[in-house]
């Protein structure tokens, strides 16, 4: 028997070639009994390890290799729970200490931490300081074999040390990777850890290919003189006690008064929001919160859910937007302590997809809040609250995907830039490619798949994918623990500035049971805010989005005639398609519309049945009269996850719990074994129902078919909120919204452009920027919006809030006057402003922008401190006053938008002379007609699940056109395609209840204001 | 008056000189003085006739302005095509149709233009001067006078450059490099005198020799710069030894490239080194005895692979020496090159015998197998197994497998 106790995997970042789940595949191929995986600086990689251990029945060891501040690394093994917590702190003291990547520990963080820990004395440090230090029985003496000469001088040197100093030996291979093919990969990684190429490398190479996993017959043989070191490698194997089953994890406790208890304040405060939310005769709604209650108590996760309910009273106070998402919206309690806003009864929610006593894991709760600043208010609030130590973002594991894959491994095999770009760019992003077919992208991009180095790029870049690259920082996801997290997990600094991370990712520590709240970025929760905000500025009113009117026609109005630019969740292409067909009347129809235009649903067939049943074309009908309750809602088309559980526990019987294992079962990563394992329960408990034959294959088929897909109904439902929100206020406050969406670019699907445009249709008005009105921010004049000095390109906000803090004293009595009371203003910025037609108004007489840029380049002279404070000589301007077109330029330019006339209106006569139709016109042909439409492309994408259909949005004065285009006519359209920002499209017009869209037959390049293109939001 | 000639022609300066000695060349145009050709040719116009049938017979196409100064004259050439004679007082008329690109100003006071409107010479000349000068500086001035069509700027005139080359014909074919080299010998000497004449050293010769079929070609590229006529034959009778033409020669050319000669300071700290031109003779003949890619510095490459080394060009600088502290003793090597082919006899997996035409016996003591590969990247792949082997005789060798076949790979001291 043999135990390889020194493994490093992929997570030692760059220094490892193989997966953690790989070398424990290896492990169990070759009989060996335990590992220990000791990646350097890390133990990112222990939770995959450990789990995959577990599952083989592998001893799972941990420990890491820890740079030493005097030089080299210590190879620190973990031997009980003291020294798994001496190890995390040791390694988040010396990371949150350093810049990121400096990191080393001192010999008195090394002796500070040392308890616990066993050493492997490996020759590259010096032998007193190490048994000084980790204690005589605490270090053992490493001897590897990789038939290398100078390995062999430093293993003499370790024995002889060894035999002085009476330590064991111990024998490992310093492995690196699972097998010897990995070590070309490991020779690549090198490269792109060392910035150089495979020809530079030279000795930083491996020498050869044996740092693999080798059997216990190969090390015997190869230790043939040390018997004793495999011997000793078992017995410290056997002395390593400790796993990560035995982390000692302890979720915070909520601070309660004398006499009280969690549960009493959670009871207390559930029921004093219930009173609110339900009224005092609710009684479904009191036996519901109760139920959860009982289970919430139960389980021990009233702290848990009074520190979610905390972390929302403190938004809350500080007028922070924030609304709970996710499953936690089939919560009595969470709607009733304020957490989410969708009412769970009313809605008929299945409390179950959130939580179950079978289950065994922590529920989820993710709170929404406003992107930016509101949303770092309340991290912030989080690390307050539980100390630096107690609290800390998860980890974000940067892994290699395909572009990033054929990037590095393409540098390191040094393939000159131009090629790398080539590839990237026909490589899978938006599904331009599919994942598993890459030849076709190495030919595209003119490579020869035969050449032996375009081969080795092939199938190296295949064998990087999934290997991480990096740790990141997870958007939202936040970890809390009662005492201390660093002796839990290591931490370390994030980038942003006074973030710290945990080692791990949100995975990793669902795994092992750490709880994490998700404290979202939602940009339209910023819009919301922004809105409301102006709304009580410029109307003077008060909106509450709690107590919106439920049935507003507007609404209802937009969304059925798809006029959904910039609303949250229903304005994409796709959701604007099927929108006219769906017509949605009421507020589930809209929970519906988020849920069904989803990769998921659109592939599984879904979206089509129950739109046809909608428009009764097909009858709605219900695979067993016992699932009606369950279906009826969604005319017999199982759409939403909870559906699903529903269905097995009326159909089948099924406890809460065991239906939520089916969906997990049924999910993405499908286990062929534990799939049949779990229908066999599912047909018994049918039959045990009087479910049998036909009827009872139609619903295994029902759930099996849409289990991949569905989505949670609860989830729809809050994302339903947020966009009816959206809706509303963009149909009642047109203004306000528009201001608020503008300040909170980019966002959303469509460019400010588009948004601008979309608005100006609808009747609202913009005005230019005006350095004697405008804002940092977009602001609303007489309800129209005016342009902030956000939109001004290069321009700072310092230099804004002057502007705004000196004219308040006196409007500027000219651009040299502006200059002089504003001197932090650049010679770019007066120049932008002057071209944008912001400093016409400045002075007694109005001017047009040309003259504006005449003064402006004399105001920007350097004089003479004698003359600094006299105006210059104003002398009329020489230059002719801009045309619409070249206003137009300059807005470009200047704004990346322009609130004049749409570049295509100047082309109109001659789009007419061409017999183009504009899109508002072509309302009004028939179906199937022919037809040529021309404009502005804003949007291009090629949805995976499209099979190689690829969608354009093309935008003209008066509206936007999906147009459609066959995989054979992109691909012979292709270059135009991409390369015009204005196309002229020849095709068949299909107009279906008010959805319009044109099926492509050929796409050439459009006349249009050459200069005035937006960059469209592609492959989105 | 002023001619310029626009286009891709090379020859577009010898042209400009057959009318006039003042020229001035730059990338595709040439700029000359025709002032006084009205007395030999006849008027503008004629000389224009004639310039144009001139560059018909020598095979150029340009565009042809004649104006009263030579930035009028260049505008005009550089953007309008075929032949455009400007009288005087009428360039500004005659340029202001021409887009402000033409005036390739920086980028910043394009885009100034370009936000004012200005997208002819013409609008840009009808700007107020003061305004302009207020506003763009000097730059703003010079522009707008361009715009005009004014100008004052003076020719930079250079030169031809000179040619260093010299050509021979034999009255009757030459077989032996003896009288070959005495006829280089007249040239070289007379090449290096103008070369001294001009300030020039050469760092390239270049050895043309006319054979009864075809020509033979020798370039010897020399370390730095010389102009010592016997050292450049003796390099030219080193080449041509190393390499000797395959047949009779009928003639001999030499073209020297000319550059500007080295300067050498000695250091007064330095060693005495030989001179440099001695010593690349010496290395010259060293190639000549060796073979061209034996000879140089060894250099050790930066790879597993086991004996990978280069040469690489001898450095002539002299340096100062380094400090050299007592090496560490080693176990050396001596390395046999190439390798020669071995058998051996395992027992166990491990070398028994071995059996080679240097040297064969039974080995009673190994260390190894010591495994290196790589270059997998490449059609070079390589991969071996080294062993240390003591032979009966007490003698140490090392041994390998690589492709499944063993070698003697040297001898330990």
């Amino acid at each position: 028997m043999y135990a390889e106790l020194h493994a490093r995997s992929a997570f030692s970042f760059l220094e490892g070639a193989s997966l953690p789940e790989d070398l424990i595949e290896e492990c169990a191929r070759l009989e060996i009994p335990a590992m220990a995986l000791v990646d350097t600086d890390n133990v990112s990689g222990a939770p995959r390890f450990y789990k995959a251990a577990k599952k083989a029945g592998i001893c799972p060891h941990i420990g890491a290799e820890v740079t030493a501040a005097r030089g080299g690394r210590r190879v620190l093994l973990v031997e009980n729970r003291t020294g798994y917590r001496n190890l995390c702190r040791l390694i988040s003291t010396m990371k949150l200490r350093s810049a990121k990547g400096a990191a080393a520990a001192t010999d008195d963080e090394f002796r500070q931490f040392a308890q616990g820990l066993i050493c492997i004395a490996n020759g590259s440090q010096p032998m007193e300081t190490l048994v000084d230090v980790h204690g005589p029985g605490n270090v053992y003496a490493e001897l590897q074999r990789h038939l290398d000469r100078t390995g062999e001088v430093r293993n003499q040197q370790v024995a002889a040390i060894a035999t002085k100093w009476k330590l064991p030996l111990i024998a490992s291979n310093g492995i690196r990777y699972a097998r010897a093919s990995r070590r070309e990969l490991m020779d690549v990684l090198t490269c792109v850890r060392n910035k150089t190429t495979i020809g530079e490398a030279g000795r930083l190479l491996e020498r050869n290919a044996e740092r693999y996993l080798k059997p216990a017959r190969a090390m015997r043989r190869l230790f043939a003189d040390t018997p004793e070191a495999i011997a000793g490698a078992m017995e410290l194997s056997g002395r390593l006690q400790f796993t990560l089953a035995d982390l000692g994890y302890e979720f915070p406790r909520y601070p309660v008064g004398p006499g009280e208890t969690m549960d009493s304040v959670l009871r207390e405060r559930t029921m004093s929001g219930a009173l609110g939310r339900y009224g005092l005769h609710h009684e479904k709604a009191y036996r519901q919160i109760e139920r959860e209650l009982r289970l919430i108590e139960k389980l021990k996760l009233s702290g848990y859910f009074l520190i979610v309910w905390d972390i929302v009273e403190f938004c809350r106070r500080g007028g922070i937007l924030v609304q709970g998402r996710g499953s936690a919206a089939n919560s009595a309690v969470c709607y009733s302590l304020g957490i989410t806003a969708v009412d769970p009864i009313k809605m008929e929610l299945l409390f179950e997809r959130f939580l179950s006593e079978e289950r065994g894991e922590w529920p989820d709760i993710d709170l929404d809040l406003p992107s930016g600043g509101d949303r770092e208010r309340a991290i912030q609030y989080v690390y307050q609250r539980y100390g630096k130590l107690g609290a800390a973002m998860t980890a974000n594991v940067i892994s290699y995907r395909s572009r990033s894959a054929l990037r590095d491994v393409g540098k390191a095999l040094d393939f000159d830039e131009e090629t790398l770009n080539r590839i990237s760019k026909l490589s899978s992003r938006g599904g331009w490619e599919t994942e598993n077919r890459p030849e076709p992208q190495f030919e595209t991009a003119g490579l020869d798949v035969a050449d032996a180095r375009v081969a080795k790029l092939r199938s190296l870049s295949r064998q990087i994918l999934d290997l991480p690259r990096h740790l990141g920082q997870h958007s939202g996801g936040m970890v809390i623990c009662q005492g201390q997290l660093d002796s839990i997990v290591p931490l370390e600094p994030a980038t942003m500035p006074g973030r710290v991370i945990v080692q791990w990712d949100k995975d990793d520590c669902a795994d092992l049971g750490l709880i994490k709240v998700d404290l979202l970025g939602l940009g339209m929760m910023a819009v919301l805010r922004d809105s409301i905000t102006l709304i009580r500025d410029h109307y003077r009113e008060e909106v509450d989005l709690a107590q919106l009117p439920a049935n507003d026609p507007a609404v209802y109005t937009a969304l059925q005639k798809a006029d959904t630019v910039g609303m949250f969740q229903v304005e994409s292409r796709a959701q604007m398609s099927s929108l006219p067909r769906m017509r949605p009347k009421n507020f589930y129809d809209i929970v519906v519309q988020v849920a069904i235009i989803r990769p998921g649903p659109i592939a599984g067939n879904l979206m089509h049945p129950y739109l046809r049943r909608r428009e009764g074309m097909e009858r709605p009908v219900c695979p067993h009269p016992l699932l009606e309750p369950v279906l009826k809602r969604t005319l017999g088309v199982p759409l939403f996850q909870e559906q699903l559980l529903r269905m097995a526990m009326i159909a089948a019987d099924f406890t809460g719990g065991e239906a939520e294992e089916l969906r997990r079962a049924m999910g993405f990563k499908r286990s062929q074994q534990r799939m049949a394992t779990i229908e066999t329960r599912l047909r018994s408990g049918m039959a045990g129902k009087g479910i049998h034959g036909e009827t009872q294959d139609k619903i295994v088929k029902a759930i099996t078919a849409f289990a991949l897909y569905g989505f949670p109904e609860s989830h729809a439902a809050s994302f339903a909120l947020i966009a009816y929100a959206s809706a509303y206020l963009k149909c009642h406050y047109p203004a306000a919204f528009l201001a608020a969406m503008l300040n909170n670019q980019p966002m959303g699907f469509y460019s400010a452009l588009t948004l601008v445009k979309d608005a100006q249709r609808h009747g609202l008005h913009f005005l230019q920027v005006d350095v004697e009105r405008s804002q940092w921010p977009c602001s609303i004049e007489e309800r129209a919006v005016r342009l902030g000095f956000n939109y001004v390109k290069g321009f700072r906000q310092r230099t804004a809030e002057t502007i705004v803090i000196e004219r308040t004293q006196s409007p500027f009595s000219s651009i040299d006057d502006l200059r002089r009371r504003v001197p932090s203003i650049s010679k770019d910025e007066l120049k932008t402003l002057a071209g944008l037609g912001a400093l016409n108004r400045t002075g007694s007489e109005p001017r047009h922008r040309r003259d504006a840029l005449w003064q402006s380049e004399l105001a920007l002279r350097p004089v003479s401190e004698l003359l600094e404070n006299t105006a210059p000589p104003q002398a009329p301007s020489p230059l002719k006053p801009m045309n619409p077109v070249e206003r137009l330029h300059a807005d470009f330019a200047g704004s990346g938008l322009s609130i004049g006339a749409h570049p295509m209106r100047f082309h109109r006569e001659q789009l007419d002379c061409m017999r183009v139709a504009t899109v508002a016109a072509m309302k009004h042909r028939p179906d199937g007609c022919h037809i040529r439409v021309a404009g502005m492309v804003i949007c291009r994408q090629q949805p995976q699940t499209a099979k190689g259909f690829v969608f354009l949005s093309l935008e003209d004065e008066t509206g936007i056109v999906n147009i459609i285009l066959k995989p054979d006519v992109f691909a012979r359209l292709r270059a135009t395609v991409l390369s015009h920002a204005y196309l002229v499209v020849d095709g068949v017009l299909q107009n279906q209840r008010g959805a319009i869209s044109v099926k492509a037959h050929d796409v050439r390049a459009c006349p249009a204001p050459a200069s005035a293109a937006v960059p469209s939001y592609d492959f989105h | 008056m002023f001619a310029c000639l626009f286009g891709n022609s090379p020859r577009l300066p010898e042209l400009a000189r057959e009318f006039s000695p003042l020229v001035e060349s730059a990338a595709e145009a040439v700029v000359f003085s025709i002032a006084g050709l009205n007395r030999l040719i006849g008027s503008t116009h004629q000389i224009a006739s004639e310039i144009s049938r001139r560059g018909a017979e020598m095979g150029i196409t340009a565009n042809l302005a004649i104006a009263s100064n030579p930035p009028a004259a260049v505008l005009a050439a550089r953007n309008i095509a075929g032949v455009t004679i400007i009288p005087p007082g009428q360039e500004a008329d005659t340029l202001a149709a021409l887009p402000v690109e033409a005036l390739r100003a920086s980028a910043e006071v394009s885009l100034t233009l370009l936000r004012w409107g200005i997208h002819t010479l013409g609008e840009l000349a009808a700007l107020p001067e003061m305004g302009l000068v207020e506003r763009l500086g000097e730059e703003g001035s010079r522009l707008r006078r361009l715009a005009l069509g004014q100008g004052d700027a003076l020719l930079a005139i250079r030169p031809p450059a000179s040619e260093y080359t010299a050509r021979r014909e034999f009255d009757d074919p030459v077989e032996l490099l003896e009288p070959l080299l005495f006829a280089a010998s007249a040239q070289l000497q007379e090449l290096t005198r103008k070369l001294d004449d001009d300030g020039q050293a050469t760092n390239r010769i270049t050895v043309n020799l006319m054979l009864d079929a075809g020509e033979f070609q020798r370039v010897i590229e020399l370390p730095f710069p010389m102009r010592d006529a016997r050292a450049l034959l003796k390099q030219v009778q080193l080449s041509l030894e190393a390499s000797p033409p395959p047949a009779a020669m009928t003639g001999i050319e030499i073209r020297l490239d000319p550059v500007e000669p080295r300067i050498l300071q000695s250091g007064l700290f330095l060693p005495a080194a030989p001179e440099p031109e001695k010593l690349h003779l010496l290395l010259s003949r060293l190639k000549v005895l060796a073979g061209e890619d034996r000879v140089g510095s060894p250099e050790i490459l930066n790879t597993h692979r086991p004996d990978a080394y280069r040469f690489r060009p001898c450095a002539f600088e002299p340096s100062l020496p380094k400090d050299t502290a007592r090496p560490h003793p080693r176990l050396a090597i001596r390395y046999f090159r190439p390798p020669p082919m071995a058998r051996v006899i395992l027992h166990e997996g491990r070398p028994r015998r071995l059996l080679s035409e240097r040297v064969s016996g039974g080995i009673v003591q190994t260390a190894g197998p010591w495994r290196t590969s790589g270059d997998w990247w490449t059609d070079t792949a390589w991969s071996r197994d080294e062993w240390d082997a003591v032979l009966e005789d007490r003698g140490v060798y090392r041994i390998y497998c690589a492709a499944k076949q063993w070698f003697l790979d040297g001898s330990y001291d």
